[in-house]
């Protein structure tokens, strides 16, 4: 007997080198066809399965990962303030408490560019600075946007030995 | 003199190009630079840099420590009393080493500039 794609539901398995040339035209709203994967929505998901139901792209969730995908740093502790804003100072994502974030990176890679062409340098790929109890860091995440980070040095501490302040 | 000769002891460490030091309100007070940066563009340089720290410290960041990374070079911030003192090094700077110096400098430099 042939088993019919309806008779799965929202969990199907897909051969994982199947369709390869297909998949230059997949719409977004289709599958990934890597793997045994689950439609994912969060609206419908039980409430003991949404912390551990990371977003990827598209809303698809491999079913065969062997353990559960990282969470962000703002997912993980509610004090550090995330900002990913355009070179021209558009937001494109921006969540915890300092609503500041968004306009202080903006200005500060602005500046640090300036800094950056006085002392003879292209370009300034990060500013961490380091304060008694927080720290902020400004970086670029590409040619047209910039990731900020804000938030208490204890829970920043990797930020700061990546930049060799600690 | 004493603030150059402190500024001085920076270039023993290896990567180091320079140094100069800003007050909290952007004014260059002290300078010990390669002859390539002069005054007139150092200052606006200083009055930038003071711009970005007042920035993160209107914000409740305030700075004691930054870095600037460019990528081939790094500028290295250190505050004290008067205001901020900025190392010029290149990439390769061992950054233990500069801490440990800047700080011992930045806590040597005298009051008034």
């Amino acid at each position: 007997m042939k088993p019919s794609a309806k008779s799965a539901g929202h969990l199907r398995a897909v051969p994982r080198q199947a369709d390869a040339p297909a998949r230059a035209s997949e719409s977004p709203s289709e599958e990934p066809r890597t793997s045994v994967v689950r439609k994912v929505d969060p609206r419908h998901a039980a409430p003991s399965q949404r912390p551990s139901v990371a977003p990827s792209t598209r809303g698809w969730r491999c079913l065969d990962s062997a353990q559960p995908a990282a969470r962000s740093a703002s997912e993980r502790d509610p004090s550090i303030s995330i900002a990913q804003v355009s070179t021209n100072g558009e937001r494109v994502r921006h969540s915890g408490p300092d609503a500041w974030l968004p306009d202080a990176a903006e200005f500060v890679h602005r500046v640090a560019l300036l800094v950056a062409h006085d002392l003879g340098f292209e370009r300034c790929l990060s500013v961490c600075l380091r304060g008694p109890t927080s720290v902020l860091s400004v970086s670029d995440a590409g040619p047209t946007t910039i990731m900020s980070v804000a938030g208490p040095v204890a829970q920043l501490s990797n930020v700061l030995r990546k930049r060799g302040i600690k | 003199m004493i603030a150059q000769r402190l500024l001085g002891i920076l270039e023993d460490v290896g990567g180091v190009l320079g140094s100069f030091v800003v007050a909290p309100e952007g004014a260059l007070l002290a300078r010990a630079m390669p002859a390539e940066y002069d005054a007139a563009k150092l200052e606006l340089t200083a009055s930038r840099v003071a711009r970005i720290l007042q920035c993160s410290a209107v914000n409740g960041v305030q700075p004691q420590d930054g870095v600037f990374d460019f990528g081939e070079g790094k500028l290295w911030i250190r505050e004290f009393l008067r205001g901020y003192l900025c190392v010029l090094c290149n990439a390769s700077v061992d950054m233990r080493s500069l801490r440990l110096t800047a700080r011992l400098v930045a806590r040597s430099l005298p009051a008034e500039l």
